[in-house]
């Protein structure tokens, strides 16, 4: 039995969009995803690229994923990292990849001295809420998520 | 009476800094701010730093500000805008100040070709919900925010 964790390779970002639509699927919005293998091969590989995926291989199978990308604390006035995503097969959980994957990005933080890593989870998600307080994470239940997009946002501008 | 909006450049960094610490100072985050000057003049030095400020004045006086920095939305495989912090000064509020700000902030966006703008807000904070809604934002109830960072950061990265 063997996990590895590695950055993923172009030419594999169908591996990435294929984790992307399972974890969509999970969290019931299949149907709010339009990103394409050619836009995730610019966003991760591209002249500019804009995030990091790192794959858990289990015994030479693609087990899942974290995408992630460093952003900057203002009150804090460093960089720290934003995990996007995170997904593990359903038929190879339980057994430590997701808290592997994990722990990858907390030993960055700490390596290059960034002293935050934050993410989000539907509120629904207690397995996974379960698992995140068990490895130390604080819920911050006193913030409102707001985002605006599409004809709002070119309203906005307006 | 007039508001004008501009980018944060190279030696705005105290001006900036003032109007950050004093949104941590009104919520409660005094205790939490490390950041000086010379970690805002990094990146408002560098043209390809992943995040920036505007700077809002009224009659040529700083009145707010508002930081943002890249990131990325898998389900959409485009860049976004997190909006990290907005701040007015309690002296220039109920003028159009933050409204300004997130309209600039919003074009902005559009003009990186961004899909979306995010940001957090504390659930407390009536005032600011009501003028989210009323410029297009939609809200995320159903999300929960978590943070991992000082000793339990350490520990999981051990």
């Amino acid at each position: 039995m063997s996990l590895v964790i590695r950055p993923a390779q172009p030419g594999e970002e169908g591996l990435v969009l294929s984790f992307i639509m399972k974890l969509a699927d999970y969290e019931k919005l299949a149907h709010e995803v339009t990103a394409s293998a050619a836009d995730l091969r610019e966003g991760l590989f591209g002249p500019n690229p804009r995030c990091h995926c790192d794959l858990a291989i289990w015994n030479g199978e693609p087990a899942g994923f974290a995408l992630w990308f460093y952003n900057f604390s203002t009150f804090a006035g460093k960089a720290g990292i934003y995990l996007e995503d995170l997904f593990v097969e359903p038929h190879l959980r339980g057994k430590g990849i997701g808290k592997a994957l994990l722990k990858g990005l907390a030993r960055r933080c700490v390596d290059e001295g960034l002293p935050r890593l934050q993410w989000w989870v539907l509120d629904w998600n207690e397995p996974s809420i379960a698992v995140y307080k068990s490895l130390g994470a604080k819920p911050m239940d006193e913030w409102t998520v707001f985002r605006v997009s599409g004809p709002d946002l070119e309203a906005l501008a307006s | 009476m007039s508001i004008t909006i501009r980018p944060a450049v190279a030696g705005d960094g105290p001006i900036l800094i003032d109007m950050v610490r004093a949104l941590a100072v009104h919520h409660g985050f005094e205790e939490s701010f490390f950041a000086t000057p010379a970690d805002y003049e990094r990146f408002l030095a560098d043209s390809h730093a992943l995040n920036g400020a505007l700077i809002a004045e009224w009659n040529g006086e700083p009145a707010g500000c508002a930081t943002w920095q890249r990131a990325y939305q898998t389900f959409l495989g485009r860049e976004t805008l997190y909006l990290e912090d907005i701040s007015v000064l309690p002296e220039f509020r109920r003028r159009g100040i933050a409204t300004a700000l997130l309209k600039a902030v919003a074009r902005l966006a559009l003009e990186r070709r961004a899909a979306a703008v995010g940001w957090l807000m504390m659930g407390w904070n009536r005032d600011a919900r009501r003028l989210y809604e009323k410029l297009g934002a939609t809200i995320y109830d159903d999300n929960c925010f978590c943070k991992l960072s000082g000793e339990a950061l350490e520990r999981l990265a051990s």
